[in-house]
């Protein structure tokens, strides 16, 4: 058989235009495969971001809701119970905090995220007071003060009625503290712990390890850095007076004065609460009574603040000054650790921290 | 056998080349066509998966915000329907690849305040709840044409604790740590 030299060139061209047919398809076919899986690989992200959001939202709506809830370990609802995990109950400096895992884990078709995160709730009050009235800035010549310091309501530690960084001279208008088991008056000078020239030990004053400012002292806001105006983000009511008070409010900041007609009670031994009265005065009448913490704090130094608790009136509890209140200003305190710690371990008072470093995917 | 004479071998090759190239243009034509095709897909995937880069960044600047303990109150306080404290709703340009125009994309949020009480979420204020809401959840939508003039939007969601609900710590540490002096 004889080939012509024709058909020699005829089969160079058709195998020359099938060799580029096959180059051309495969860079087409290489090409497209690379921008569809890059695209995929986008796509996949996104899902997989959208999926972390939402686990995100969960996660945090679990948080939102285990704040105020009594107790970590019993009556959870449902879905909480079933994230939650190593629950336990520790003490920490004498203060009862809850520390649990949360974890999360949502599935949307091929893809799977799961986070895990430990969390601690403590209370909002760091520190309870350890006297029934701490001054701040000192007390004005001529106010008087009666503290009440039983045995039964004492703190386990310290046995103080008063706690001050200044010097407080006893022989200033009426100034006593007593431990009686009836809160009156006349008992009250029947067993005085400390009265004019005698000064007991139950009188802790000129003490520099009183803190210099109140709101540090019992929320810890030099560790967030922030004005007591931003403080005023978290009570429960913010009020120019104490005439309507929200009965489920534990916190309340008045910003004015806080005038109690007789026998009116504010908080009670089942619910006490945190009452600041920012430049304003304390007036209590007749067998009115405060249970709780009670902070008179002056922000204006023109402004005198009294404080005037008449005839078998009381707070029940704990009194902060960083003023040094009005001469004509009359105290009354009784001194009760037990309702200071249901205070601090008020479920409607907590806070809520995340343990860093716990955080696992 | 019958042998071929020269000019019907001339006139076989010649047919044989034209066919040649009209495959070969057609295989070179279909190949940048698909090319194409694919190039338009990929920026239309590249500016949604840079909306997605645009919402994933202002989830994180939401969350940067709302971690400094009670100093992020401001800003839990003021997050509303797109409007927060040092954050501001609006066009958002980004280069999206050479040759290409910059992208512009429209960033917005909806957020939704979201109260508890005994570990129940409610929309509103509960009596005997928190009178505040310890959460804010955003839906961070954001908007861009494609190249055809189709508007796009992708939603991405975002939640902000209340700073009581994700405080500092380190306050921890000063539990009953202030005392009376020996």
């Amino acid at each position: 058989m004889v080939i012509k030299p024709k058909k020699v060139m005829g089969g160079i061209w058709l195998g020359t235009s099938v060799l580029l047919m096959t180059t051309v398809i495969s860079v087409t076919s290489a090409l497209a495969l690379l921008i569809i899986g890059l695209n995929e690989q986008g796509i996949w992200s996104e899902q997989q971001e959208t999926l972390q959001g939402s686990v995100q939202l969960t996660q945090a709506q679990y948080a939102a809701r285990l704040l105020h809830l009594p107790s970590w370990s019993s009556d959870l609802p449902a879905d909480l119970a079933a994230s939650l995990s190593n629950i336990s109950h520790e003490i920490i400096n004498g203060v009862e905090v809850d520390v649990a895992t949360v974890t999360v884990k949502q599935t949307n078709g091929l893809f799977s995220v799961s986070q895990q995160q430990d969390i601690v709730r403590f209370p909002l009050l760091l520190n309870i007071p350890p006297a029934g009235l701490i001054l701040v800035n000192g007390i004005t010549n001529g106010a008087s003060f009666t503290l009440y310091l039983p045995s039964s309501t004492a703190h386990p530690v310290y046995s103080y009625s008063l706690w001050a960084n200044q010097v407080i001279d006893l022989s200033q208008g009426t100034r006593v503290s007593c431990d009686p088991l009836i809160i009156d008056k006349t008992h009250c000078l029947g067993s005085v712990l400390s009265q004019s020239a005698l000064k007991n030990t139950d009188i802790k004053d000129n003490d520099s390890y009183l803190p210099l400012d109140a709101l540090d002292y019992l929320f810890g806001t030099h560790i967030d850095d922030i004005s007591d105006d931003t403080l005023k983000a978290i009570p429960w009511q913010i009020t120019t007076s104490c005439t309507s008070l929200d009965p489920y409010a534990l916190f309340i900041w008045v910003e004015g004065s806080c005038i109690l007609s007789d026998v009116e009670e504010i908080g009670s031994p089942a619910q006490p609460i945190i009452l600041i009265i920012e430049n304003g005065d304390i007036v209590l009448k007749d067998e009115a009574k405060i249970y709780g913490l009670v902070v008179s704090l002056q922000k204006t130094s023109l402004f005198s603040q009294q404080v005037i608790m008449h005839d078998s009136s009381i707070i029940e509890g704990s009194l902060i000054l960083n003023h040094s209140a009005t001469s004509n200003s009359d105290i009354q305190v009784k001194y009760d650790y037990p309702l200071l710690l249901k205070l601090q371990q008020m479920p409607q008072l907590q806070q809520l921290a995340r343990v860093p470093g716990s955080r696992k995917r | 056998m019958k042998i071929a004479s020269a000019f019907q071998c001339s006139g076989w090759a010649l047919i044989e080349v034209l066919l040649t190239m009209i495959v070969t243009s057609a295989t070179l034509l279909g190949s940048l066509h698909l090319l194409e095709g694919l190039q338009i897909t990929e920026r239309a995937i590249q500016q949604r998966h840079e909306a997605y880069s645009v919402a994933s960044n202002f989830k994180a600047q939401i969350l940067a915000r709302d971690q400094n303990g009670l100093k992020s109150v401001d800003f839990f306080q003021t997050l509303t329907t797109d409007f927060a404290s040092g954050l501001t709703a609006g066009v958002v340009e980004r280069n999206i690849g050479l040759h290409m125009p910059n992208q512009q994309y429209t960033v917005t949020w909806t957020t939704t305040p979201q109260y508890t009480h005994e570990g129940t979420l409610f929309a509103s204020a509960q009596s005997g709840g928190a009178p505040y809401p310890l959460m804010k959840s955003a839906t961070i939508g954001v908007n861009w044409y494609t190249e055809d003039g189709t508007s796009v939007t992708i939603h991405t969601q975002v939640a902000i604790l209340h700073p009581l609900v994700d405080t500092r710590i380190d306050k921890l540490l000063q539990l009953n740590q202030i005392q009376p002096g020996p």
